[in-house]
């Protein structure tokens, strides 16, 4: 319970509650069952979408192709399924590996050529898309497998079965930063570079898992959307860019790298997609609703950030003594053999 | 540390070879085009001279890639056929409809010889001063399915009227609503300029219904695949159960109201009327989950765009300063595509078609006389 109440997403996720309770009472569609479902449905896309670029963002890089590799991903998808007629199995499994192949792809031409990951993701993304675009000329896929538009529309009352891969995503990409050693070498190489080589890291490595396991996630959100909206357009992704890197930033997500918390991720999806819907409940002039959200990120941005500074000055208030800090005891827990060298 | 130096130049003297190569490469390319086409390149007034067939290359430039302007391809590939000259449709790489992109797009297809455009301006005002560039070489410009503001160089502007169809539709609700009750209204982008005009039409229709019939939401800037879903249900949530209908005059956001009338019948009493001939829309009004949907001429711009453009150039021909134009918004040289209602009854009939009404596109064609003057 300390642990949770210690999190930077700990006074957002209670500011959103209390918020919540308080917009039930006073408007009581805001807690019915269908705008709940609607929520925790969008909120799961949003925390696939976060947890992708916060791959990225754990070895302080950035991937401008989330959005790209979706829009590749699902005309994949709609392809292999309507025209190629493969089985829906086939077909998401395909698609989830064009999705993997298009991140390694980003970091391996990062890790080789030492470019920025802006640079090339910036180029790449453009191209996938592009290349989306080109396939299908800009007409959707429609005809969508019944087991995706049952999971991209279901719900068991208020419970929208899009949480449970968001759930498992973001549980899976926590457990990894958490106990595998690939994933506490991302954090110590986010963190600092420098010292994680010399602890024997190999940043290339990291840079390559961190932008592949992205282009997983991103594929993945890209399957769940299909289902959302029935049907697989090519311009999916054109608008993730923002909400790539606010869900993972309010969630707590160190820009500079080295601080990935998952479940800041889901959280901060749902405070994003609980503001959204909350403007339309309350019927916020359509003009300002852009403006508000801005505001309200920058809000709990700020508010995550004071948040943080109380904490850190309690902890240094309880422990004067100096030590190699969390980084560098990641770096060093992390420096196991078979990890590559730097 | 000097390998890795050495390492970083390797691969920036790598990079800058290459992207020099393919400099080079672009340019030869580039100048080979231009040159076997420069000398092609009108030079002519506004007057538009004869131009030989075998020198005619019009383009149809959608503002990015859309699949509202899919039927484009096809039109420009029919009209390629039946006219026997250059007929492409040129997509401007920008999902966002950002004008510059659409600029050098089209500077591009100049520099390889394309003497008459037909365009999607991205931005009512900002891409005036291509058409400038464009009207002073002497290559003829009409605006195809939005219009920029007057005064412009574009000679005219063919385009779906989206005020008046929106105002169609609303009292097309109205009526199947029984003259009464309340209504939301789904709309596009804010920076798109029809949209504004949209919202004027809908705000028409409802003040034609003498107070009888309510707006109570307006839920702009959702035309996007991830902004449309959340948004519709979000007012279904909150609104659902005192709403008796629902207007769309954009594409995505009809998909995901179809979508979601679709998937739960509690909204059905709703009375949905959507954009556009996606198959989730066309499905859902097949089996009566929504009221209709409004169509657009999207092939017939096309072909009147192609047909008009060829005959400026192949026969000299120029537009009427007394043409019997329509003022519509900020322009004052605009003809209507056309627009009507699909109800149920006649889903079958268009759900496999691509968006098309001929019999205005006929009759656009038959009163080419009163807009072009021929020598």
């Amino acid at each position: 319970m300390n642990r949770v109440l210690r999190t930077q997403w700990a006074p957002l996720l209670a500011a959103t509650i209390i918020a919540g309770v308080v917009l039930s009472f006073s408007t009581k569609q805001f807690g019915s069952s269908f705008n709940v479902y609607t929520i925790l449905q969008t909120a799961s896309v949003y925390a696939v979408i976060g947890l992708s670029q916060m791959m990225v963002l754990a070895v302080a890089d950035m991937s401008l192709a989330v959005g790209g590799i979706a829009s590749l991903v699902t005309i994949a998808t709609g392809n292999l399924y309507q025209v190629q007629h493969w089985p829906i199995g086939a077909a998401i499994a395909g698609s989830l590996a064009l999705g993997l192949v298009c991140g390694l792809l980003n970091g391996v031409i990062i890790a080789m050529t030492k470019l920025s990951g802006f640079i090339v993701t910036l180029a790449t993304g453009t191209a996938f898309t592009g290349i989306a675009y080109g396939i299908t000329s800009s007409i959707p896929y429609s005809n969508i497998a019944s087991v995706l538009t049952t999971l991209g529309q279901g719900r068991a009352a208020f419970f929208s079965y899009l949480v449970l891969p968001a759930i498992a995503m973001t549980l899976a990409v926590g457990a990894g930063f958490r106990w595998l050693p690939i994933g506490r070498s991302l954090l110590a190489v986010g963190g600092n570079r420098d010292a994680a080589v010399l602890s024997g890291l190999s940043q290339k490595r990291a840079i390559v898992t961190a932008h592949a396991v992205s282009g997983l996630l991103a594929a993945i959100a890209a399957v769940l959307y299909i289902g959302v909206l029935q049907s697989a357009t090519p311009a999916t992704g054109s608008d993730w860019l923002i909400i790539s890197f606010a869900v993972p930033i309010i969630g707590g997500t160190a820009l500079v790298g080295g601080e990935a918390p998952a479940s800041g991720c889901f959280v901060a999806a749902i405070v994003l997609s609980a503001i959204n819907d909350a403007l339309i409940v309350l019927n916020v002039n359509t003009e300002a609703v852009q403006m508000a959200e801005g505001l309200l990120i920058f809000a709990a941005v700020i508010a995550g950030k004071l948040g943080q500074n109380v904490r850190t000055g309690t902890r240094r208030s309880r422990r004067p003594s100096t030590g190699p800090g969390r980084l560098g005891q990641i770096a060093q827990d992390s420096a196991t053999p078979g990890l590559g060298m730097p | 540390m000097q390998e890795r130096v050495k390492r970083q130049t390797r691969w920036t003297t790598t990079a800058l070879v290459l992207g020099a190569s393919l400099s080079v490469a672009a340019l030869c390319v580039g100048t080979a085009a231009s040159a076997s086409t420069s000398a092609k390149a009108p030079t002519r007034a506004r007057t538009h001279a004869k131009v030989p067939k075998s020198k005619i290359k019009i383009a149809l430039i959608p503002g990015g890639p859309n699949v509202y302007f899919a039927p484009w391809a096809a039109a420009a590939k029919a009209e390629s056929k039946a006219l026997g000259v250059t007929v492409s449709y040129v997509v401007p790489p920008t999902p966002t409809f950002d004008p510059s992109v659409e600029i050098s797009t089209v500077d591009s297809l100049v520099a390889k010889g394309y003497n008459a455009f037909a365009i999607f301006p991205d931005g009512e005002a900002s891409i005036i001063p291509l058409y400038t560039r464009l009207k002073a070489r002497g290559i003829p410009v009409i605006d195809l399915a939005g219009c920029t503001s007057d005064p412009t160089p574009a000679l005219l502007c063919f385009a779906t009227n989206v005020e008046a169809s929106a105002k169609y539709e609303t009292q097309v609700l109205t009526k199947a609503m029984g003259g009464k009750g309340k209504i939301a209204f789904l709309t596009g982008l804010l920076t798109d300029a029809n949209t504004a005009l949209r919202e004027a039409g809908v705000t028409q229709g409802v003040a034609a219904s003498h107070g009888k019939v309510k707006l109570v939401q307006v839920v702009s800037n959702i035309d996007s695949p991830s902004a449309a879903p959340p948004a519709v249900e979000s007012l279904l949530a909150s609104k659902g159960s005192q709403l008796t209908g629902m207007l769309s005059t954009d594409y995505y956001p009809s998909v995901a109201a179809a979508s979601v009338l679709a998937k739960n019948a509690q909204f059905r009493h709703i009375l949905f009327i959507g954009q556009d001939n996606d198959p989730t829309v066309m499905k859902a009004l097949e089996k009566g989950y929504i009221y209709g949907t409004m169509w657009q001429n999207s092939y017939g711009q096309g072909v009147v765009a192609a047909q008009w453009l060829y005959k400026m150039l192949a026969n000299g021909c120029s537009v009427k300063s007394n043409a019997p134009f329509t003022k519509v918004g900020k322009t004052s040289h605009f003809i209507n595509s056309g627009y009507f209602f699909v109800g149920k009854k006649d889903a079958a009939k268009y759900a496999k078609g691509m968006e098309n009404i001929p019999a205005t596109t006929k009759q656009v064609l038959g009163e080419t006389s009163k807009f072009l003057a021929c020598p």
